[in-house]
């Protein structure tokens, strides 16, 4: 069984009472330990793709199940499980809370699966070496690059160990030599049989994955 | 997740707004300092009151001419009540010694005093401001002690012989250290010689208890009673201390007392009481009216303090999750469900009112302590009210922080993490 799979799924927006159709239809499946990109561009639906993916918001219909699960039937309470559970989010703009260490912004994730303070402390720091920072964990958000801070976000998107790496646009807000670094560390993390997913309107970002799935006008281009 | 985690959280975020946090709570700050240091005073006064009017002993009745609690309106309907009473027949010392006779009655002294004037010893003076003359009951009836000397004897009273028994203070201040047994004493043109002195007894409500000198009440009535001087008719007119058995109940022993006045005075039973049975337990009723009332204002004005404070904490709050909304998006995206955020954002305002809280007690007792270190008021912090304090004001931040935490937890993560 493959670790993503999707059957029809519709996202209809509704706006002043007109609907707008997101997606319309779109049946995929991503295996373990592949790594995909999901290319398209803006407007093309791949945000609300990655949204649902990402177990943020639900589909108008259609299902979507993950490791089996079938993620439309849930209830909020169990997709923000699901969310620290199972997938770490990669964004552009990184989304580190710039007021907590860059060691607590790791530890975030943690702290809502309810981990001890100590244990936590640990594998942050753990984590932080993983990607190079450990020198920069107690150094608040602000205070380091851009190209760091997308490192502080990767090890926070590995905090609680996830099933799936989910990134929107990583190397949006980089230079090219550091956007590079960051593709070159997911893919460090897919060889080490992470699933990795990268949703991004970058050919040059797209052609370092496995597969590109692309998507035009809510469904998939054949 | 545990609940150390939220009230970190909430502490950080207030951490990083120091001024905004502080300003946010004053009005906490001050209806908790309002109240603190209200209830401060007025318990450390009940506490004064009640062990020095304990002493005097709520079941001494003072028989005399006029109500001491009298609750009259205007002014004009109060001055027709004075001069009412002012009409009313005196007690005279027969009648204290048909009060004596009574059965219920343990102790019976005669009360005349006298307007205050100057003592002279050689070249001493001091001023007196309480003169009673009296007899050898009297002391027991009030609580004062001989320290030194003895009380007076019946010859003193029958022969209206010029001896007095002075208070430590007015003893103090003629004499010094020096012995002032059988020294003689001119007090508006008579002498007197010194037969006792009273032990030390302290202050009450300003007044010096121990600035005081008594004299046999027929030498009183003799040398210085005057009923053509008004207020001998009505302020200082003749009245007579009464104290029960112990083994009789209050209520009782006043009943037979009243009848016992009523024949004497020759009242038919269709005609009011023209004169009062006084006791200090009316005082304290009055104190405790009063009080209660200061009680019930200072409530009010808390509340109100509490409730501007609590929609000052509310409007905060609301400004601080519209700021951190981006932060909402991204602590869902990573696992908060909305009942974390929830808790995240009512802990940080009872954080912030609890703070004010702790703020405002110490603000209360601060007060409370200058005005007893400057006033004759006393000062005591009751445990209670600390409680109540701190109590309070974090139930205002659960109650006015529900609104902007609900609102916070019910954002769409989508949007949240979208927000600029």
């Amino acid at each position: 069984m493959s670790l993503i799979e999707t059957r029809d799924l519709v996202k209809i927006y509704r706006l002043d009472g007109v609907e707008v159709p997101a997606l319309r239809g779109i049946s995929l499946k991503i295996d373990i330990g592949e790594y995909v990109s999901i290319m398209g561009p803006s407007g093309s639906g791949k945000s609300t793709l990655m949204h649902i993916l990402g177990c943020l918001d639900r589909p108008t219909s259609g299902k979507y199940y993950l490791d089996g699960l079938d993620i439309s039937e849930l209830d909020e309470d169990r997709l923000a499980e699901i969310r620290r559970e199972k997938i770490g989010f990669v964004f552009q703009n990184f989304n580190l809370l710039p007021r907590i260490t860059n060691i607590e912004n790791v530890e975030l994730p943690m702290t809502y699966a309810g981990v001890p303070s100590k244990e936590r402390r640990k594998r942050a720091m753990a984590l932080l070496e993983r990607v190079g920072l450990s020198h920069r964990a107690f150094h608040r958000p602000t205070e380091i690059s851009g190209g760091e801070a997308q490192r502080v976000a990767i090890a926070r998107a590995l905090a609680n160990d996830p099933a799936i790496i989910l990134a929107d646009e990583p190397t949006g807000n980089l230079d090219t030599r550091t956007g590079r670094e960051i593709m070159n560390l997911f893919e460090e993390l897919n060889s080490e049989g992470r699933t990795v997913i990268v949703v991004t309107h970058d050919p040059e970002v797209s052609a370092k994955t496995k597969r590109i799935i692309r998507i035009r006008d809510g469904m998939l281009e054949k | 997740m545990s609940i150390v985690t939220p009230i970190k959280t909430a502490y950080t975020g207030l951490k990083a707004n120091k001024l905004r946090s502080i300003l946010t709570t004053l009005g906490i700050i001050i209806g908790v300092g309002t109240v603190i240091s209200m209830v401060s005073i007025i318990d450390g006064m009940n506490r004064y009151v009640y062990s020095v009017l304990g002493d005097l002993g709520t079941r001494t009745v003072y028989v005399q001419k006029w109500e001491w609690i009298i609750m009259g309106g205007s002014q004009t309907k109060m001055r027709k009540l004075w001069r009412e009473v002012e009409r009313r027949k005196g007690f005279t010392l027969e009648d204290a010694e048909a009060i004596k006779k009574l059965s219920v009655v343990e102790n019976v002294a005669p009360f005349q005093p006298i307007i205050a004037g100057k003592l002279k010893y050689r070249s001493n003076s001091v001023d007196c401001s309480n003169i009673v003359g009296t007899d050898r009951e009297y002391i027991y009836i009030t609580g004062y002690e001989i320290q030194r000397g003895r009380n007076f004897t019946d010859q003193d009273i029958t022969r209206s012989r010029r001896v007095v028994i002075l208070g430590s203070y007015i003893s103090k201040n003629l004499f010094g250290d020096k012995n002032p047994l059988g020294k003689r004493i001119s007090f508006r043109g008579h002498k007197f010689t010194v037969i006792g002195v009273l032990k030390e007894k302290g202050e009450f409500m300003g007044n010096n208890l121990d600035d005081m000198m008594l004299i046999p009440v027929t030498t009183a009535l003799k040398y210085y009673y005057n009923p053509r001087i008004r207020p001998y008719r009505v302020w200082y007119s003749f009245r007579i201390l009464v104290k029960f058995r112990d083994d009789v109940p209050l209520k009782k022993g006043l009943e037979i007392l009243e009848e016992l006045i009523r024949i004497r005075r020759g009242l038919r039973f269709d005609q009011n009481n023209d004169f009062a049975l006084n006791t200090s337990e009316m005082l304290l009723s009055a104190y405790r009216k009063l009080t209660s009332g200061i009680f019930i204002a200072m409530i009010g004005i808390a509340s109100l303090a509490l409730i501007v404070g609590g929609i000052g904490i509310m409007n905060i709050m609301l400004v601080s999750v519209t700021e951190r909304t981006r932060e909402i998006g991204i602590r869902m995206a990573v696992g908060a469900k909305r009942r974390d955020i929830l808790y995240q954002f009512l802990f940080e305002s009872i954080f912030l009112t609890s703070l004010g809280g702790i703020i405002g007690v110490l603000l209360g007792f601060s007060i409370a302590k200058i005005v007893d270190v400057t006033t004759p008021l006393p000062a005591s912090m009751p445990v209670w009210s600390v409680l109540l304090g701190l109590g309070f004001s974090s139930l205002v931040g659960l109650f006015f922080g529900i609104y902007p935490a609900n609102k916070a937890s019910k954002m769409d993560p989508i949007e949240a993490l979208r927000y600029e």
